[in-house]
């Protein structure tokens, strides 16, 4: 556990002679808080919800609309997918991934429908693919951004996005990016999700445009109006920041 | 080792998934060859998952799960077309991945079995089939001591070397360097290695007329 982060535990029993319910929850100094329920002393399915103490609505919708899973589970779950082609863990794929997918296609500018297809053909893509996946190189939902990504692009463009294949990056071998400094953005999601609520409000305006409404760089500075450094100086302080942040937080 | 690389914006955009078909094969081309650009992209990437992550989960359709669960098992349609070739081919392994999905089949020998077509005695194109409006891509091979016509773009114009090297006002360009030149580069490559200069070419507008001359000997000229 972080350092000062703390540890409460609730019990109650919800109904006269029912089950003993604990709810821990752990509260981190910063904006997180994760919850284990615990009935009668054994510990269920750890929900790992994640939330900002802030957006507390968004946590409840966040929850039913379906348990958030973590990292590894989510790795594990794809790998059971490209081994043993496992429908069960597509499903749990599916539940976790397809509502976020969807919210991305709206976000985007879809219509619901649009979006409900969008999300079926990247979960469509995440079967095939599931092989392709290598969990020291970059974490599920990144994988998955990149799917859904090139799905877009496919639909809506009728383009391809060309994709730089594990195989090469075997083979070249370099110290410049050794395989600790990979597994760093393999690891990071939950940590780059709160270095990103940190950023100052021009430079996400810069990556919602970006990831969101499909805008290449020189596009934002038109739409917003700014000179091109303006808009490649947030690019570059944004990235710089997520590098600054995590080798010290993964310690 | 590797001098010039493209910007990180273009990293950014390319992560992101926004640059144009041909754009994006120069960058993940020189990406196949380059670990530090690499690793930018990757941090892109994972800014884009957390980027996902942080959205709110609509519900899906009733039913969706269903409907995909019932299209597992058929068979991988392309929607776009392949053009894409066993890696395994001899020579193939000499082309980077990326790229090697635009060419048709790389025989022994590497670049040297691919079907130039001799533009002039000095330089010789292989046009890829990627047909985007106002983009031009292609390999341009040209010979030791060759010269390009002094000549200026409208657009942009993506140079990433494959094979050999040039120079130019900029410095000097070796397997796995990007060029990115746009219209406040006036431009004079020279071919200064032994051995011909192989590099994928990415215009993305018609570029500026420096003069009848340079228009007819001049297929960087030409889209």
């Amino acid at each position: 556990m972080r350092d000062g982060s703390t540890v409460r535990d609730t019990s109650r029993v919800i109904r006269p002679g029912g089950p003993r319910v604990v709810l821990h929850y752990r509260l981190t100094v910063g904006l997180d808080m994760s919850t284990a329920f615990v009935i009668d002393g054994v510990p269920q399915l750890n929900l790992g919800v994640r939330f900002r103490s802030r957006d507390r609505d968004a946590a409840t919708r966040m929850m039913q609309a379906g348990a958030r899973l973590d990292n590894d589970r989510l790795c594990d779950l794809i790998e059971a997918v490209a081994q043993h082609k496992d429908r069960r863990a597509f499903s749990e794929l599916f539940r976790h991934f397809a509502p976020r997918l969807k919210a991305f296609g709206i976000r985007q500018g879809s219509d619901a429908a649009t979006a409900d297809e969008l999300a079926q053909e990247a979960m469509l893509a995440l079967w095939r693919k599931a092989a392709t996946f290598d969990r020291s190189r970059a974490s599920a939902t990144t994988w998955v951004f990149t799917i859904v990504r090139n799905k877009r692009i496919d639909m809506f463009r009728r383009q391809r996005h060309p994709e730089v294949a594990l195989d090469e990056a075997a083979e070249q071998p370099s110290e410049e990016a050794a395989p600790d400094d990979r597994l760093q953005w393999s690891t990071a999601g939950d940590l780059l999700s709160r270095v990103l609520a940190t950023l100052p409000q021009d430079q996400i305006v810069v990556l919602q445009k970006a990831f969101y409404e499909d805008k290449s760089h020189s596009v934002i500075a038109e739409e917003l109006n700014l000179p091109l450094g303006t808009v490649k100086s947030r690019i570059r302080l944004g990235l710089a920041r997520l590098r600054q942040a995590l080798p010290e937080e993964q310690l | 080792m590797i001098n010039h690389h493209p910007p990180l914006e273009l990293l950014f955009d390319y992560a992101a998934g926004t640059l144009p078909e041909p754009v994006a094969l120069a960058v993940a081309t020189h990406a196949a060859l380059c670990p530090m650009c690499r690793d930018d992209i990757d941090a892109a990437e994972a800014l884009g998952g957390a980027m996902l992550d942080t959205l709110t989960p609509v519900p899906m359709q009733e039913g969706a799960l269903d409907a995909v669960l019932a299209r597992l098992d058929e068979p991988e349609v392309e929607t776009l077309a392949a053009n894409s070739i066993a890696a395994s081919e001899e020579g193939a392994h000499m082309i980077p991945g990326p790229l090697r999905r635009y060419l048709g089949a790389v025989r022994a020998g590497g670049w040297d079995s691919l079907p130039w077509r001799g533009i002039t005695r000095a330089l010789e194109e292989i046009r890829l089939p990627i047909r985007m409006p106002g983009f031009k891509v292609s390999l341009m091979r040209l010979a030791p001591g060759a010269t390009v016509p002094v000549h200026t773009h409208r657009g942009v114009e993506y140079t990433l070397v494959l094979s050999g090297g040039f120079s130019d006002e900029t410095g000097e360009y070796l397997p796995g360097d990007f060029a990115c030149k746009d219209q406040s580069h006036v431009h004079r490559p020279v071919v200064d290695t032994d051995e011909p200069c192989i590099s994928l070419v990415v215009l993305d507008a018609p570029v500026k007329l420096t003069g009848m001359v340079g228009r007819l000997v001049n297929p960087f000229l030409r889209m």
